[in-house]
């Protein structure tokens, strides 16, 4: 794929030919995507296919040994071949408050409460008023149903609610892309529709989304985009279409252990 | 026991005692300061694996772990004789305060370096994903984070420096001990002075002890996500 071909001003994030390499082992190959702004692409395949190293990459937060990034049709980072690193056209801190991450286990500082998490980068990063980050946070925390909870540490919180605290802490950083990975794994099924519901409000807002996870039936309804990662490789690109018809063996194959799983 | 217990001696001494107390605390303020400082410093410092002074690190992390192996006592006698032949210093106080300030220290970088590491990367990486700066996340995160680890251990130690403070007897720094030790040897009360000393340095570190239990206890120290 050519990278003139995917720049576009629709463009919400864009991913060509990314190669990451752990020693000798090569964890993503040539991974190429492209999704709109307002829209939603989910990541599925199996465990220790490269999807969480995919979005740690594309966050700057691993680097990579090929391919370029970018964000509204600007690069952002790209390898370079001379150096053997990764170039990014601002400094990554810069880059990764518009990528936000929410991470599967939460990661939410233990001795500050969900307002104090969500006000932190707010205030400290983009140099936000006090006041306006705490009222702006006080809406997130009533968008993901944490409005009783504000004043709660993580460890008074259900997975669920650490979950949505972590989501609002990402988008208080208004980044122009959220990315989610596997945030429902550690929860049990009632706490997941919880957080599910949240995203899907997310979409409504228009949030570009990069969402991997293994919830096949909310993929479908939430998804403007499938890609199905496979040892590395893009397998299969498209709508939530390829689900119904998958045209790979391994696709098929994931689908029918995932469906037996969930 | 035919002992006759004569107190006496503490009353009729009570301010060489009160004098030497003086000198002990002011022993131990000192060092717990100069300690700390260039501990956390030291540990701070020592905490960060990248960089490009590695052989440096190695060989302070070689003298530290040499200074916290050797017995203080003999730490104290060493700096005794070798720092008035080397950098000049004379006075009993000085050296007391110069041996147990890099006692103290050793201690301090090894606990703040150790707390450091310690930190979940989870809580870092979360910084780092909000677009913070290395600095930013050590200053908010990291730091903050290990401080609530190492107090209970900070008390500890400084506890320890007002014990050792004692050792300071044996280079002739004229604190607690070595005016217990001067008023027995001219009294011949050794019973009754050294039982006084002990429950002297028992109503000052037991308080401390017992708070420093209550505080590792807290929601401050205990708290995990």
């Amino acid at each position: 794929m050519v990278y003139s071909e995917i720049i576009n001003d629709n463009e919400g994030l864009g991913v060509i030919n990314l190669d990451k390499f752990i020693g000798e082992r090569k964890i993503l190959d040539n991974v190429s995507f492209s999704v709109k702004k307002g829209n939603a692409i989910v990541i599925i395949g199996p465990s220790g296919v490269g999807k969480s190293t995919l979005l740690y990459c594309i966050n700057l937060l691993k680097s990579f040994e090929n391919g370029k990034i970018s964000i509204s049709g600007m690069p952002i980072a790209e390898y370079n071949t001379e150096t053997k690193s990764v170039f990014t056209t601002l400094p990554p801190n810069i880059i990764r408050q518009k990528i936000g991450l929410v991470f599967q286990e939460w990661n939410l500082w233990p001795n500050k409460t969900v307002l104090q998490n969500i006000i932190e980068a707010p205030i400290f990063v983009l140099k936000d008023n006090k006041e306006s980050a705490k009222n702006r946070a006080k809406i997130l925390c009533s968008k993901v149903h944490l409005e009783n909870k504000m004043d709660s540490y993580p460890n008074e919180l259900s997975g669920g609610e650490k979950q949505r605290a972590a989501i609002a802490r990402a988008l208080a950083m208004r980044p122009e892309v959220l990315m989610l990975d596997e945030i429902t794994s550690a929860l049990d099924p009632i706490l997941v529709v919880e957080v599910l519901d949240v995203i899907a409000s997310l979409k409504k807002d228009l949030q570009t989304l990069i969402i991997v996870t293994h919830h096949i039936s909310f993929a479908k309804a939430i998804a403007d985009q499938i890609l199905f990662l496979y040892e590395g490789k893009v397998h299969e690109i498209g709508t939530s279409e390829i689900l119904d018809n998958p045209q790979t063996e391994e696709l098929k194959h994931f689908l029918q252990t995932i469906q037996r799983t969930y | 026991m035919n002992y006759r217990w004569d107190f006496s001696v503490i009353t009729d001494n009570i301010n060489v005692f009160l004098k030497g107390m003086g000198i002990s605390f002011a022993l131990t303020l000192i060092v717990i300061v100069i300690g700390t400082i260039l501990g956390v410093f030291l540990g701070i410092y020592l905490s960060d694996k990248e960089g490009n002074d590695s052989g440096f690190k190695k060989i302070l992390t070689v003298v530290i772990d040499s200074v916290r192996a050797l017995p203080i006592l003999i730490f104290i006698l060493v700096i005794n004789y070798w720092a008035p032949a080397f950098i000049g210093i004379h006075s009993p106080f000085l050296l007391a305060c110069l041996a147990l300030s890099i006692n103290l220290t050793a201690f301090v970088s090894d606990v703040v370096r150790s707390a450091i590491q310690s930190v979940p990367k989870a809580y870092s990486l979360a910084g780092f994903a909000l677009g913070m700066t290395p600095k930013l996340v050590a200053k908010r995160i990291t730091i903050p984070e290990a401080i609530r680890q190492v107090i209970p251990t900070f008390s500890l130690l400084y506890i320890d420096v007002f014990k050792m403070s004692s050792i300071a007897s044996v280079i002739a720094v004229k604190e607690l001990t070595y005016s217990a030790t001067l008023i027995s040897s001219n009294t011949f009360r050794f019973l009754e002075v050294f039982t006084f000393l002990a429950m002297i340095y028992l109503a000052i570190l037991l308080p401390f002890s017992y708070g420093a239990r209550r505080l590792e206890k807290t929601k401050w120290f205990t708290r995990r996500s």
